[in-house]
This record gives C-alpha cells, structure tokens and sequence, in this order.
C-alpha cells in the first residue's frame, strides 16, 4: 500500500464512523435529543458530522456495507435465542465478540433496536448487562453511554439489565444519570437496586 | 419461621404493589414469567432450606453464587417454609450441587412429586418474606472470601467463574472472557 492510499484509508475511516454513527442515532430518534441537551458523552461523536454532506458514494456505501454486517450479527444473536433460548446461547461471549469486532457500531446498533423495541425485553436486559461486562475498552465511553440512555427507557426489565450494567462498569461518572433515573423510576424495587448501586459506584 | 431459598430473575416477580403497571396483571396475581424461574426438573423443584435467623443465608447465597458460570448478582427470592411445606408435601433432603460442601450436605431440599397446579400455587398461596438482590460486586467479595477460607472449593467451580475472580494462574490461560473489572 502506498502512502497515499494509506492516508486515503485512514480519511475514509475517520470520515466512515460519523457517517455510520449518525445514522444508527438518527434511525432511533436521538439525533435531535442529544444535540439539544449537548450530551457530553455523545456530542464528541457528532464532531465530525458536517463533513457527511461531502460522502462519496462510495464511503457511503462502505458504511451501510458495515452496517449491515452488524446488523446479520445481531440478528443472529436474536434468532439464536428465539430458537434455543436464553440458557441455550452464551449471550456473554457473543456480545463480547460482537462489540470486538463491529467497536462502536455495535453499540449504536444495540441501542438503536432497543428504542425502537425490536429485541425482547429479556434479551434486551441480558444483553445491555454484558455490555457492561464488556471487557473492550476501545468502546467503553459510548458502551457507557448506551448504559445511562436505557436507564430512560420503557421498559422496567430494560432498566434493570442497564444497571446491572452500570454495576459491573463501576463507573462513578455514571453516577448524575443514576440520580436522575431514581428521581424517575415509579418500580419501587428496582429503585432501591438503583439507590444500591449508587452508593457504592466507583468505590 | 424457616424459610426455602430459591434463586430468580427478581423483575420477573415485581408485581401491582411493586408500581409495575401492567394493565393485564391483577393486582393479586405475578407476571406469568415468573413461573419459568420455577421450572421442574422430573417434576422436582431445587430450594436451599434458610434457619428462622437468617444465620445461615450468606452460605446458601454462596452456594449459589458458586455454582454459576461466571460472576453475577445473585436475585433470590425466600418463601415461608410452611407455606412451601404444605403446597409441595413431598419435600426431601437431599445434596446440592455447588462448591460449597457444608451446604450441600446440610441445607439443600428437593420439592419432589410436583404437578403444575402446585407449582402455580407457589407463586400464587406462598407467603414471601422477601425478594433481594446481592451485587455482582458484593457477590465478587463474597466469593473471594469464601474461596479464601476454604468455604468454597474453587476447583469445583465453573471454569468461567474461575476466571472472572482470576482464580487460574496466567499460565492456565488467565481471564478468556473479557470483564469490567
């Protein structure tokens, strides 16, 4: 590879993410949310965004190719547990793997099915605390992230599976979006699970 | 009051007095996906026998913790043993398969001759003292406690357990899942 094609591969890739990261954001609705609350976690991910209008169609086709693939992965995983179930499938190692090899667009793509309530709640609370198992730490900011955006969501069992998460993260700058989903949460258990959890964050 | 120990996914058992609201649930009744936490095995349900003291629940917490595949919190739920006694009738001694030998042998039970209807009854008649949560990370303590005093015998521990709580030497391979912590 020559060094013109090395600089042109790593441009493309810098240029890829953003492109593929605001796509998974905006198909879940999130785009306007985070931008409005500038979200220190995310907004470092939109940084490049202005730059997508200038695309080729080629980098935009390399980033739905990319995207894709995530998504025959995930889906696997949840045709995997609608045929064998939970004890039939190491939900563990394949989402350790899945977010070894797909990085942030793992995250973005678990996050995006699970505001659009596309995976089981079980499955979704199994798999949103082995993201926080996860040992990769490449991802850890934006796994961390996901954590705190589901602790807003719906469900309760969704809820649950992010401060298990959370838990495992031990991340005690999770700690402002811990406060604000207990001011939040009507299931009286889970609350107190979540009281728990923040008073031994980060020790 | 004694109590039987069974493990469970708790939000499965939140109910109407928990501030669930599920507007096909009434209020005296589980959500039915607590019923796959009690899932017979030759129509006999495991549960860990827990003293009217609680002395000796941290070991049947133990046992439990020890017996998984890798490092979790453990959710558990304690039935009134009366309740239990009367429902399932034949109640037996029998041992526990978990790292924790005294356990095993001492506080284990098999709730044995089950049919459906006495399993639903469990959700439904037996009285619940309570239904707690330990943390991974109080679990994490607990174990490496045990394992340390010779409570638990870390060589009948699952090989991924082993491995969140780095019990292997580096040259058995070391962690081969990754883990936060």
């Amino acid at each position: 590879m020559t060094s013109i094609d090395t600089a042109a591969g790593t441009m493309v890739q810098s240029f890829v993410d953003p492109v593929r990261r605001y796509w998974r954001l905006s198909e879940a609705g999130d785009v306007g949310t985070i931008e409005s609350q500038e979200d220190p976690l995310v907004s470092p991910l939109l940084v490049d965004l202005p730059e997508r209008t200038q695309a080729s169609t080629e980098v935009r086709r390399d980033a739905c190719a990319q995207t894709g693939e995530t998504d025959r992965q995930l889906d696997r995983l949840v045709s995997l547990y609608y045929a064998v179930g939970n004890e039939g499938i190491d939900i563990r190692n394949e989402i350790e793997r899945i977010i070894i090899e797909r990085k942030i667009d793992s995250v973005l793509a678990i996050h995006s099915r699970l505001v659009k309530g596309q995976i089981v709640e079980e499955l979704g609370s199994e798999i949103l605390r082995f993201v926080g198992y996860s040992a990769d730490l490449e991802t850890r900011e934006v796994r961390r992230w996901l954590l705190e955006k589901a602790m807003s969501l719906p469900s309760f069992v969704i809820r649950d599976g992010a401060l298990l998460g959370i838990e495992a993260m031990d991340d005690a700058r999770s700690a402002v979006a811990l406060r604000a989903a207990i001011q939040k949460e009507c299931v009286t258990p889970l609350r107190r699970d979540m009281i728990e959890v923040l008073a031994h964050l980060g020790e | 009051m004694p109590y039987y120990f069974r493990k469970i996914s708790k939000t499965k058992w939140y109910t109407a007095a928990d501030g669930v609201k599920h507007s096909w649930v009434p209020a005296d009744e589980r959500q039915g996906d607590c019923l796959s936490d009690l899932r017979t095995t030759e129509n006999a349900l495991s549960f860990w026998h827990v003293d009217d003291g609680l002395l000796n629940l941290n070991d049947v917490i133990l046992a439990n913790a020890g017996a998984s595949t890798s490092l979790q919190h453990v959710d558990y739920v304690l039935f009134e043993a009366e309740d239990v006694d009367a429902i399932c009738e034949a109640m037996v001694h029998s041992e526990g398969i978990s790292p924790h030998t005294r356990a095993n042998q001492k506080w284990h039970r098999d709730a044995t001759r089950l049919t459906a209807g006495q399993v639903y009854r469990l959700t439904r008649d037996a009285g619940i003292h309570s239904i707690c949560r330990v943390q991974r990370k109080a679990v994490r303590s607990l174990l490496e406690d045990a394992v340390e005093k010779g409570v638990l015998e870390a060589e009948k521990m699952d090989s991924g357990l082993r491995s969140d709580l780095r019990l292997d030497s580096p040259t058995d391979g070391g962690a081969s899942m990754g883990d936060s912590r």
